[in-house]
């Protein structure tokens, strides 16, 4: 099983193809977990950079994870291998660790209950990217994406190296 | 605790800006029944607790700001906010309606509505937290446009994530159609709100929330997205919004011939495909974006760049910008309509009686009745963008003849005895569209109880409607002819209060009373409504209770009015609809008859219960909906 | 939002003026020359290196403090309101459960009082002396949410010139 995350693909050439800040992300993922409308609850969230950058900011499940290897209690864990991180709600102490080390800010502590929530790509079958009006959410391979990165920038080394011969 | 089992927040936030006190009310379940939310708030509470002939700009007028029971559920598109007051362009009453995030955010922070009074002594800003609220200085935000507003409170209360309604220097100025903005972006733009919230000096409302918003029954309410989201799949008019937003109407507006332009004097515009919604997605569209929740996605983000003039970014346009600063003063430079926009937006006062104002001031120049010195030295033809964006500055701090312009066309024709020049209703200039080829629009603009307006009904439902729908819903089949009369009356009554629903729900029309089926539109607009309010809230409804809700709340709008002696003289379209034809464009010719709208009149006030000769709902209509004139 | 106090490792040199300036201020003194000589003053902050990285051991105010739940004479609330998990030293009896149940060994015996020690936040000063004291920022004041909004907007504008982060 590859290590999956939400990712965020737009295209800038398409104004239609980009964020547009509806948030309907935050709020479905709020509604699913919690049955309530509030997007302070939601594991997602969408960043309004100005200037029309919009950009939705989730966990990215990272392999060597700080907040896994930071929690005292062990509420943080895989349930396979290069699986999602997941939250035990009630080992956890709310210390707030995992929060403090997530480089991307995608582990909260959630306002009602003061646990920590972070995204469980909803069990397999994440609704942020069923609902996104703009499909710019996907469930991704993130090392297909790292394969697909890799390759651009190996081009763009060869094109630069042919523009100087 | 809320004693609702969802939707509903159950608190009022009351606000006395004389004393500074501030306090919480419950939400009383039987109000919220009878008028459910929204703009449904806002009638009852100004017709109960402001008595008549208030000034609108004096500390006497109340400033209502309303959710819905749906606004902060994620139910698509629930993202409307309402700001109501006594309107001082009409007298009447008056409100505004806003897209964007500020409604939701409302319900976080815990609140159904806020009910503003008085006026503070000093500049003031409301903060309001989680239950909680309390006034602050604003003394520093004074005079600042609302992208430093919002920078500035944004810093001063150390969180970027707060969600902000604010006047710019046109409400400061009390310019009479000054609006409020809301995140920068999302106009509460006619009937001059920003003007009453300008004269209590209130400058600004920042909210944040991070309270639930119950839902009663969840996976009811999920069947309700579900539901509504398959309603969209191959939605036409859907797809056009998201593509070309609101200014898509720009062609619908030229191959009809009913533009308003050079003031209603032209219905046809030479260059029209330069302003047209393919133009200005083709040079200015940044990425198209969505309000709260939102599927359509019919909001543009904008920006110039070219190094044309100072590089900006900006919401929009949406189609009344180009009717406002494009086709009204004969402006087919995409550029200069942009550029009056942001200068609008991000000062607040309203682009469309700004442009209204313009225009008028435009076509009393080129016939002599107003002199180069007495516009501040501007050859003030039609066509002139510079002298337009000279001309929305200096009604923005009313300054030389900016100060007349900044009260509208109505003080303006009284001014200038030109009365017949001055094209509105009620005193809040007619936008949309030229009603001369087609009566039930002009009847539809003219009856609206907050003046000029094209969303109060939704008599476009004769372009699409079949035979067999129009007999079952308007008792004639000739309702599906659009050149007809018959019956036109009855469905300019049942779309108002088919389409308050909409208001008083937080929701927004184009994503929810747009389709190019009648069925669609009862379909969403009443049976999902319907269940969608009875999955959150947990309380009763039915689609009939709700359709009379709107009835009701229509009619609390009309008693408003009544009250401050606008009858059936106010629900009439400007002289020059009746007394001049179109000159050219397909409708060339057509004009509104006499007999045909006073008949077309005398059946809407038929449909409604209400005396043909005053213009008012009867005591039986009254009591028929729980209202008493008068009653508390 | 509510007081917290951020600890940023990477600021960290570790040395130690926090722990002097939270031990001073518990013992009332105000230069650290009157200090009497072998003097243990109670601790409730140390800096560690686990691991190659400088850790803070202090009171996270945990949402679901193990001490609050160990603690047998209720000594140990937490508040809601401030969002902290406050220690009574009037009510303690000096058992130390909860210095064995704590996972970031915060709480320390003070032997004088024979009570428990722990980081109250300092509410009585606008500024607690460990944050003042720190010459690099890695201690600072911080919000209720720990800084996870601003550091989703951080990654976000690093994300910007990218945008695509499949």
């Amino acid at each position: 099983m590859t290590k999956q995350r939400v990712g965020y693909f737009e295209d800038r050439k398409d104004p239609e193809a980009q964020c547009s800040r509806c948030r309907l992300c935050e709020l479905i993922c709020a509604f699913h977990h919690h049955q309530v409308g509030n997007p302070r609850r939601a594991k997602i969230k969408v960043v309004a950079l100005g200037k029309g950058a919009d950009i939705p900011v989730v966990c990215l499940n990272c392999g060597d994870a700080p907040c896994m290897n930071v929690c005292p209690t062990g509420a943080l864990y895989r349930k396979e291998k290069d699986g999602m991180v997941l939250v035990r709600s009630d080992v956890c102490i709310g210390c707030a660790m995992c929060v403090s080390v997530c480089p991307a800010g995608a582990v909260t502590l959630d306002v009602v209950e003061g646990t920590a929530a972070k995204c469980d790509l909803c069990g397999g079958e994440p609704q942020c990217v069923a609902y996104c009006p703009a499909k710019v959410l996907r469930l991704t391979d993130a090392e297909e994406v790292s394969r697909k990165r890799m390759r651009t920038f190996a081009r763009s080394l060869v094109n630069a190296q042919e523009d100087r011969n | 605790m809320s004693m609702f089992p969802g939707g509903y927040a159950g608190k009022l936030l009351y606000v006395d800006l004389s004393d500074r006190s501030i306090r919480a009310k419950p939400l009383e379940r039987d109000f919220a029944l009878k008028y459910i939310g929204g703009r449904g708030f806002s009638a009852r509470i100004l017709y109960e607790e402001l008595g008549a002939g208030v000034d609108p700009l004096s500390p006497d007028n109340i400033l209502v700001f309303a959710t819905g029971p749906l606004s902060g559920t994620p139910l698509p598109s629930a993202s409307r906010l309402i700001v109501a007051a006594k309107s001082p362009m009409t007298g009447g009453i008056g409100d505004a309606s806003s897209g964007g995030y500020w409604a939701p955010e409302l319900k976080y922070a815990g609140f159904d509505a806020i009910v503003v009074k008085g006026r503070s002594a000093t500049p003031v800003y409301l903060w309001v937290e989680n239950g909680k609220a309390e006034l602050r200085r604003a003394e520093h935000l004074w005079g600042k446009r609302i992208d430093e507003t919002s920078k500035a409170l944004k810093e001063e209360i150390g969180d970027e994530d707060i969600h902000i309604c604010a006047i710019g220097p046109g409400g400061e100025n009390l310019v009479r159609y000054a609006c409020i903005v809301t995140d920068e972006e999302g106009v509460g733009g006619r009937t001059g709100m920003g003007a009453v919230m300008g004269s209590k000096n209130l400058k600004a409302i920042a909210l944040r929330g991070s309270l639930d918003v119950k839902i009663a029954d969840a996976k009811r309410f999920q069947g309700v997205i579900d539901a509504y989201r398959q309603t969209l799949e191959g939605e036409v008019w859907t797809e056009t919004l998201r593509r070309l937003g609101t200014p898509n109407l720009v062609t619908h507006r030229q191959k009809l011939g009913i533009w308003g332009a050079k003031n209603f004097q032209t219905a046809s515009i030479d260059g029209w495909e330069k302003i047209s919604g393919e133009a200005f997605r083709e040079k200015y569209l940044v990425k198209v974006m969505g309000c709260m929740g939102c599927m359509v996605r019919c909001r543009r983000f904008s920006a110039i760049l070219d190094g044309s003039c100072t590089p900006f970014y900006t919401k929009g346009p949406e189609y009344e910008t180009i009717n406002a600063l494009g086709a009204k003063p004969y402006i087919t430079d995409p550029a200069v309509i942009l550029q009056g926009h942001h200068l609008c937006d991000d000062c607040g006062i309203d682009e469309q009686s700004a442009g209204s104002a313009i225009s008028m001031a435009m076509e009393l120049y080129e016939r002599g009745m107003l002199k180069k010195e007495d516009v501040d030295g501007e050859d003030l033809v039609f066509g002139n963008g510079e002298a337009l964006l000279r001309l929305l500055e200096k009604i923005v701090y009313r300054t030389g003849f900016g100060n007349l312009l900044a009260e509208g066309t109505r003080i303006m024709g009284e001014r200038l005895h030109a009365d017949y020049y001055a094209i509105h209703v009620k005193g809040s200039e007619v936008d949309a569209s030229d009603p001369r080829s087609l009566v039930t629009r002009a009847l539809t603009y003219s009856v609206a109880t907050r003046g000029s307006c094209h969303l109060r009904g939704f008599p476009y439902i004769d372009e699409f409607i079949k035979p067999e729908e129009g007999l079952k819903y308007f008792g004639t089949a000739t309702v599906s002819d659009v050149k007809a009369l018959e019956g036109k009356g009855r469905l300019v009554a049942w779309s108002e209060d088919w389409i308050t629903v909409a208001n008083l729900m937080g929701l927004c029309i184009f994503a929810w009373y747009r389709s190019r089926t009648f069925s669609m539109l009862i379909k969403r607009g009443l049976e999902l409504v319907t269940e969608a309010y009875v999955a959150a809230t947990g309380l009763p409804m039915t689609q009939e209770n709700l359709l009379r809700c709107g009835e009701r709340v229509y009619n609390t709008e009309k008693l408003f009015n009544c009250r401050e002696g606008m009858g059936r003289e106010a629900d009439y379209p400007p002289a020059r609809f009746f007394d001049e034809a179109m000159p050219d464009g397909a409708g060339k010719g057509a004009h509104l008859d006499r007999g045909d709208y006073e008949r077309l009149l005398n059946d809407y006030y038929t449909a409604r219960g209400w005396d043909a000769a005053t213009g008012c709902p009867t005591p039986e209509k009254l009591k028929e909906l729980g209202l008493h004139e008068g009653d508390r | 939002m509510k007081r917290t106090i951020v600890f940023r490792p990477e600021r960290c040199l570790m040395c130690l003026s926090c722990v002097l300036a939270c031990q001073m201020k518990s013992l009332g003194a105000r230069d650290p020359r009157d200090l009497a000589h072998g003097q243990r003053p109670p601790r409730r902050i140390t800096i560690a290196l686990i691991a190659g990285t400088p850790r803070a051991s202090v009171c996270r105010h945990c949402v679901q403090a193990p001490c609050a739940e160990a603690c047998v004479s209720g000594s140990i609330v937490r508040d809601e309101e401030t969002a902290m998990v406050r220690h009574h030293p009037e009510t303690c009896v000096g058992c130390g459960t909860c210095q064995l149940v704590c996972p970031f060994n915060a709480i320390t015996r003070n032997d004088q009082e024979d009570c428990m020690e722990k980081c109250n936040l300092c509410p009585e000063d606008d500024m607690p002396p460990c944050v003042i004291a720190c010459g690099t920022g890695a201690l600072a004041l911080g919000g209720s949410d720990h800084e996870a909004q601003e550091k989703k907007r951080k990654f976000a504008e690093e994300l910007r010139g990218e945008r695509n982060h499949g």
